[in-house]
């Protein structure tokens, strides 16, 4: 059973949910629709840090030491010296990677973003729920 | 206060919903079934670059490499001077999505979908030059680090395979932006369409309702993608600049080259934004979405990296002669009284006058000025690359190897599909994906 | 730390290093001339830094600035008070090579009259962009934007000749750009240093500044990083020696310099990005302008390293230089209400600034 209240403006929303919040519903039992990121709305309800960081943080550090020892592994595993530059040159890798601690970086962390919010959400693909231009608070009760 | 207990939608009647709606109306009309005048100008850019860009690369594959211009001394023509361009072009989209977005620049919001579309696009543009340049393009795939029967691996250590890395990462975290930008408009999208194509937009904004959890981790996921592409978009022009850095050629070999070519990139993608929005604004009618204020911002920016292209044309000139070395010095006495100096001038007044006339308000808040100024500093930024590279290399080391060079009809033929691509790509962006960030602009109401 | 100052305080007081710092560095330790300029560039760089960034700040119509603005504004004194210190260091221009065999540009008569015009200069655009700022004036702007060239201009310079010329003819056309980039960065780590009384201030106008502050640190020893970068790897990949020879004797590992070059690069970029990389410490004083003095003293190192490999710098009469230098800019920016004619706004409400009649 939940109930539902709707809104216009992001004032009367917030308004609301920080009485519900106030009120004692724990912020578990609330769920918002919000047509555009509402930062104090996140306050009000205390949410816990996003794992996209952590996708990121690890991404990017898994990046960067991918780019150092791809590189110097594959120069050690044949030696051939190029114009006179040590076989593993760390100036020259570290560009590689910082390229590759942006890549796996970015890339994980869209990962972590469709881990975190549960997309692809397939049920609401195939079903006819729309993110809607209002303001929304559900309540579930019991 | 205006909550109800029912699910019942909102109706329109509040300020705030009413200018919410109307952002959603603006653009998504933008979207409608373009017209037969619309379809044709498609067509022809998809025509040109059929007959210009595939046609003459495949007379080039057939008759060989030899059917350019390049040739000794100078082996990297105008493939490389439209690499350097193109990804050049890519770089303001990058900047007004990220780096505007880190210092929260309001201004972003007009332009950052259609910046962003653009640095897809051309790098996709630049992605094709290489390939064009290797001459044998099938073998591309020798540029990349994968296990083989001869045992042997790239070098990482040249700055081309640095490139390699660079430009496909940057392709690759550009277009995870531009596809996490479009998730919550493909939603909205949705709501305005029937049919398949309903079930398109549906598909493609993988089930966005706006939940809690999902604005939570929308909102985290783009501020780190700003932040990794802050610096990616610093990193990607300089490794182009160092592809002609790290060589000992004269003119090339230049300490300043990275932090001068990301800030001339920076400056000629803000042009080519205005050179696109200025006509997108009036033919899609997206007056009251794109904002004159925030043009003149743009213009404000173009207008500073102008500066800063123009400083280091400075530096560079003066510390050769600091250095009291003739041939250095004369290197740059050659690019300004030599074969190329009618290119070398061009850029000199493209890049560094033409802007300067910004400085006047008035200026900066008429569209059709920025729009000409627009077209000039992109011919100006062509032609720098144009400097650049072959006046360097026409003149290297030994008096008796100096020689000129020309561009030859097949390299210009492919110089102007590459064009008419992008137009087409640019086109068929603006018809069928929201060309401004709707959920972006509905922030800014109150 | 710092003492009261007025109009005339604060001339007598610049007057009163200067001297003693020319009596010091002529007396104490003929020869050893390279300390002073140290002192100066560092100091110099760091008030106009300061100041470009409040003209940034202007031009792109942020307010976070604003609480800050007058204590930045104070800053312009530390500027002639340097060029009275760049008079005293006449004397020790010998340590540069071109002094021996002057050219039509680089004599000592002609270096010391174009520098202090610059500082003129600089200081004048200065005082015309800060007082139209201080009153919320339209002007200000483009006294702003006159003022970020000029800087650009004036640090640029200072790193060519000042720094660079030491070992002409070797030459980096990055140069003068990567010292406008340190100064800059000095710039808001001094202004971090000022925020910090503020620590205890819980209104949003003094959390902005804080946050904004921690931000800028983070960024722009990032990019200080990717200047470094820039230029070692170019001068790294080419392998020529006339070009690797300046880097050789101050990051070589076989010379003394090895170790403090990699301190350089800890101290200015991997420390301050490792801590700040947390958010959250961004906006705790005691963090940012702790980084704030680690980076500064990084600064000084790093333009130590570019001078002493040539010319012997005296220790001691560096860190004498330093500390009264430090002691006038915290002088200026405690006085700075008399100094500007200002009054602060009460904490909380921190947005214009009133103007006492004079």
């Amino acid at each position: 059973m939940t109930e539902k209240f709707v809104f216009e403006s992001e004032h009367d929303f917030l308004h609301k949910l920080e009485e519900l919040v106030k009120g004692g519903v724990k912020p578990k039992d609330i769920e918002i629709r919000a047509p555009h990121p509402v930062h104090d709305a996140e306050e009000i309800l205390d949410m816990k840090p996003s794992i996209v960081r952590t996708f990121a943080l690890v991404g990017g550090l898994a990046g960067a030491a991918t780019g150092y020892l791809f590189t110097s592994l594959t120069a050690l595993d044949w030696v051939l010296p190029v114009g006179n530059k040590p076989i593993v040159g760390i100036p020259p890798y570290t560009v590689i990677a910082f390229e590759l601690m942006v890549l796996f970086g970015g890339l994980s962390a869209f990962l972590g973003f469709l881990v975190g919010s549960r997309m692809p959400a397939v049920r609401t693909v195939i079903s006819n729920d729309e993110f809607v231009d209002s303001f929304e608070i559900h309540v579930r009760k019991g | 206060m205006t909550h109800k207990t029912a699910p019942v939608p909102a109706a329109a009647g509040h300020p705030a919903s009413e200018a919410r709606l109307q952002i959603e109306r603006d653009v998504i009309s933008a979207m409608q079934k373009p017209g037969l005048a619309y379809w044709a100008l498609v067509g022809f850019c998809a025509m040109v670059f059929v007959v210009c860009l595939l046609g003459a690369w495949a007379w080039q594959i057939y008759k060989g490499i030899g059917v350019g211009g390049q040739q000794n001394p100078v082996g990297w023509g105008i493939y490389i001077v439209n690499f350097v361009f193109w990804v050049g072009i890519a770089h303001s989209g990058t900047l007004i999505s990220a780096v505007l977005f880190l210092f929260r620049s309001k201004f972003r919001a007009s332009f950052n979908r259609a910046a962003e579309a653009m640095t897809v696009i051309a790098v996709m543009c630049a992605g094709m030059y290489p390939l064009i340049h290797l001459g044998r393009a099938w073998y591309f795939f020798w540029l990349l680090p994968y296990p083989n029967q001869r045992l042997l691996w790239t070098n990482f250590k040249s700055p081309l395979e640095w490139d390699v890395f660079a430009v496909s990462t940057y392709l690759t975290i550009s277009v995870v932006f531009f596809y996490v930008g479009l998730i919550p408009d493909f939603a909205i999208v949705k709501r305005y369409t029937k049919g398949f194509s309903r079930h398109v937009y549906s598909a493609l904004s993988l089930g966005w309702v706006g939940s809690k959890r999902q604005w939570r981790n929308y909102n985290m996921l783009y501020a780190l993608l700003a932040g990794f592409a802050a610096p990616l978009v610093l990193s990607v022009h300089s490794v182009v600049s160092w592809d002609f850095a790290m060589g000992l050629v004269p003119g090339w070999h230049t300490t300043i080259f990275a932090p001068y070519f990301v800030a001339g990139a920076i400056f000629s993608g803000c042009a080519m934004v205005l050179t696109l929005c200025i006509p997108m604004r009036k033919i899609q009618k997206l007056e009251r979405v794109m904002p004159i204020d925030h043009f003149e911002k743009l213009a404000k920016t173009m207008l500073f990296t102008s500066m800063i292209v123009g400083y280091a044309y400075i530096v560079e000139f003066l510390l050769a002669y600091y250095s009291g070395n003739v041939y250095e010095f004369g290197i740059f006495a050659d690019r300004a009284t030599g074969h190329y100096k009618y290119q070398y001038w061009g850029m000199v007044f493209c890049n560094m006058i033409v802007p300067l006339p910004l400085f006047i308000k008035r200026l900066r808040r008429s569209l059709a000025y920025l729009f000409i100024t627009s077209i000039f500093v992109n011919i100006g930024m062509w032609l720098e690359r144009f400097v650049i590279i072959i006046t360097s290399l026409s003149k290297e080391f030994v008096p008796y190897a100096w020689g000129t060079y020309r561009p030859q009809p097949v390299e210009i033929s492919i110089t102007i599909g590459t064009f008419a691509f992008f137009f087409m790509m640019f086109l068929l962006f603006a018809k069928f994906l929201p060309v401004v960030a709707i959920t972006e602009k509905k922030e800014e109401v109150h | 730390m710092g003492i009261r100052l007025n109009g005339t305080r604060w001339m007598i007081a610049a007057v009163l290093v200067a001297g003693i710092v020319f009596l010091a560095e002529t007396l104490l330790e003929p020869g050893a001339g390279a300390s002073l300029t140290i002192a100066i560039a560092l100091f110099l760089g760091l008030a106009e830094g300061a100041i470009v960034l409040m003209a940034g700040a202007e031009i792109s119509d942020g307010h976070w600035h604003r609480p800050l603005l007058s204590r930045a504004a104070s800053l312009q004194y530390v500027i002639p008070a340097a060029a009275l210190l760049f008079i005293a260091n006449i004397p020790q221009l010998s340590i540069y090579p071109w002094v021996e065999h002057p050219s039509m540009w680089f004599s000592r008569n002609f270096f010391v009259a174009r520098h202090l015009v610059l500082i003129g200069l600089v200081f004048l655009v200065a005082r015309k962009f800060l007082a139209g700022a201080l009153r919320g004036e339209k002007h200000a702007r483009f006294w702003a934007v006159v003022y970020v060239i000029l800087f650009m201009a004036h640090l640029s310079m200072i790193g060519i000749e000042w720094f660079m010329s030491i070992e002409r003819p070797w030459f980096s056309t990055l140069f003068g750009a990567f010292v406008a980039v340190s100064a800059f960065l000095t710039g808001i780590c001094a202004l971090a240093l000022v925020v910090f009384p503020w620590r205890r201030r819980t209104d949003a106008p003094a959390k902005l500044v804080q946050k904004s502050i921690g931000g800028l640190i983070f960024g722009f020893a990032t990019f200080w990083a990717y200047f470094y970068f820039s230029q070692l790897i170019v001068i790294w990949y080419g392998n020529i020696p006339e070009e690797t020879s300046y880097l050789v004797r101050r990051i070589g590992l076989h010379t003394p310099y090895g170790v403090i070059a990699r301190m350089v690069f800890a101290m200015v970029w991997m420390v301050p990005f490792a801590v700040l990389l947390r958010r959250r410490n961004k906006a705790i004083a005691a963090v940012t302008s702790g980084l704030a003095l680690v980076v500064i003293a990084g600064v000084t190192l790093q333009y130590w390293l570019m001078l002493a490999p040539v010319s012997p710098v005296s220790i001691p009469l560096l860190l004498i230089e330093l500390g009264l230098l430090a002691f006038l800019t915290a002088s200026i920016v405690r006085s700075h209400e008399t100094l500007l004619g200002v009054t602060d706004p009460v904490p909380g409400e921190g947005g214009a600034l009133a103007m006492q009649g004079h």
